[in-house]
């Protein structure tokens, strides 16, 4: 076992890369800005630049491949699907078409117009996919906590996280348990269908069945003891970060000024 | 010192029809090591419920008469404030995880984290506590991929290492095989040397019979027997209500019976083998 040491620093979060060891407040910090920025900017290329620089900074991290991999179903159903829709069904004014197929033609401005929108989705998912790759859930909502997050919120964002895969190990085990007694539960959409109140049923009311044992084993362990909370994973925040996330909102404050100036007055 | 007291305490749960608890009078002294025995539905988990809090603050129901924990009037003190005086072993280890943290680390130390204790102390408290029960090997592993033994012998660290006056431990090895079983009941002992009191709910009665010093068997609710684990565990009023005797026991009765005048009815390994002794005969 390593020394008490090692084992503070182990959960002190620090990675020695910038992007991993950025206190979660500042990504954070990032995603709301970029939403706000996508929101005012006049030109469809704000989100692909902040897709790229996204994607520079998380392989930076070492995590771009699990990035690309969350980034391309975002890719193809909101930005390409959304583009081409758009495209198709958008009505106005001396538009501009270049492509027909069948009664359907395809303009100019419907590309910008989903562009743009594609634009928005991009500038939200890109960062906040970028947080979640180079930032642990427990990391972020102490970032939250240090914010003013009560302990009690906290303890719920988190135990929802880690609810899915207690969910789905105990999905498993009552989907042996049915095909032990006959039920079908693979197959066809028809037969899946028919499995699944036979599925959902044990897997609602065993959840309720724990929530009550977990509640009171949790109060044991001081769960509601009146003390301020300490934690064994520690994040800290620096000056530098601080001034870097004001210095981010303002730039974000007059880029909003500007771009929605040009964007809805000029 | 009397480190648990109830007086006179009957409860019955919301639902049920029937009391789970029917007068039941106990002391326990600190240091003791108590084993509470009996069938299922006996009262057993409710016995243990009632000292820790759980009945009436989370349990209502009926509840009449006294418990005190420490001192402490339970019935006036929260589940919380009593956190540091009694600490509780459940049953199901899948309800003990916290469910929030990543590492088997963390999840031990997360009870400390609640009391507000200092971070280098919890790390070098749950460091002791991961050494001694040998768990070294799931430190840094995830809560969720556990087996149900692995999880019993991180919800056991998880409760010892806040060092509350009084372990109150159901059936902590309900899902541990033999060789685990032991290696539980040798902590258990150790934390009995160290000074504290543990109440244990337990079915493993050759194991009970090895370790702990007084038994307390229930059934429907009352205390039947209550005293040194000897006599308890070799009373006849054990067969009265379909309760198993420790084998050593049994084997030394039918010995009686079959005329061996043995000093006492064995209850232990060791003690079989010194009972036996004499009328093995050997080549020497």
């Amino acid at each position: 076992m390593e020394s008490a040491q090692e084992i503070a620093a182990r959960f002190a979060a620090k990675k020695g890369n910038p992007v991993l060891d950025l206190y979660p407040a500042s990504k954070l910090m990032f995603v709301l800005c970029m939403l706000v920025a996508s929101i005012c900017s006049p030109h469809w290329c704000f989100g692909f630049i902040v897709f790229i620089v996204c994607g520079i900074l998380t392989a930076f991290a070492g995590e771009l491949k699990g990035f690309l991999k969350g980034m391309r179903i975002i890719l193809i159903l909101f930005v390409g699907l959304l583009t081409v829709v758009r495209a198709f069904f958008y009505t106005g004014d001396n538009l501009h078409y270049f492509l027909q197929l069948g009664s359907f033609h395809m303009s100019w401005e419907g590309v910008a117009v989903g562009l743009g929108m594609g634009s928005i989705v991009l500038s939200v998912t890109s960062p906040l996919l970028m947080t979640t790759k180079t930032a642990t859930v427990e990391d972020i909502v102490i970032a939250l906590e240090h914010m003013g997050l009560s302990p009690t919120a906290s303890f719920l964002v988190l135990s929802t996280f880690q609810m899915v895969p207690e969910l789905n190990a105990r999905s498993a085990v009552i989907q042996d348990s049915q095909k032990s007694r006959s039920i079908e539960v693979e197959g066809n959409l028809l037969v899946r269908a028919k499995a699944f109140f036979p599925m959902i049923t044990p897997l609602v009311l065993s959840s309720f069945a724990s929530t009550e044992e977990k509640s009171v084993a949790l109060e044991s362990r001081g769960f509601n003891y009146k003390c301020s909370k300490t934690r064994i994973r520690v994040i800290t925040d620096t000056p530098a970060q601080k001034r870097g996330r004001i210095l981010m909102g303002i730039l974000t404050g007059i880029f909003c000024v500007v771009g929605g100036y040009f964007k809805w007055f000029a | 010192m009397v480190c648990v007291e109830l007086k006179d305490v009957s409860y019955r749960y919301p639902t049920g029809e029937k009391k789970a608890l029917k007068h039941i009078n106990l002391q326990i002294s600190k240091g003791e090591f108590v084993a509470v025995i009996g069938k299922n539905g006996s009262g057993k988990t409710s016995l243990c419920n009632a000292i820790r809090g759980f009945i009436p603050h989370f349990y209502k129901g009926e509840l009449t008469g006294e418990i005190y924990l420490n001192g402490k009037n339970v019935l006036e003190s929260s589940i919380s404030d009593l956190t540091l005086d009694a600490g509780y072993v459940f049953q199901n280890p899948f309800s003990q995880t916290s469910g929030t943290k990543e590492t088997v680390f963390e999840e031990i130390g997360y009870g400390l984290e609640c009391i507000g204790m200092d971070r280098m102390q919890i790390i070098e408290k749950v460091c002791n506590i991961i050494q001694t029960l040998q768990i070294e090997h799931l430190a840094y592993k995830s809560p969720i991929s556990l087996s149900g033994g692995q999880r019993q012998r991180v919800s056991l660290a998880s409760i010892i290492v806040m060092e509350p006056e009084v372990l109150i431990i159901d059936e902590p090895t309900s899902q541990l095989d033999p060789k685990g079983t032991e290696d539980v009941f040798e902590i258990i002992h150790k934390l009995k040397n160290m000074g504290k009191t543990v109440i244990l709910v337990e079915h493993k009665i050759d194991l009970i019979a090895e370790f702990a010093e007084r038994v307390v068997f229930m059934d429907k609710g009352k205390i039947i027997l209550d005293g040194p684990a000897r006599e308890v565990l070799t009373s006849p009023i054990l067969e009265e209500y379909n309760c198993t005797m420790p084998q050593y026991a049994i084997l030394g009765r039918e010995m009686m019976r079959r005329g061996y005048p043995l000093q006492s009815v064995p209850i232990t390994l060791q003690e079989a083998k010194e009972a036996v002794k004499p009328y093995i005969r050997t080549e020497e």
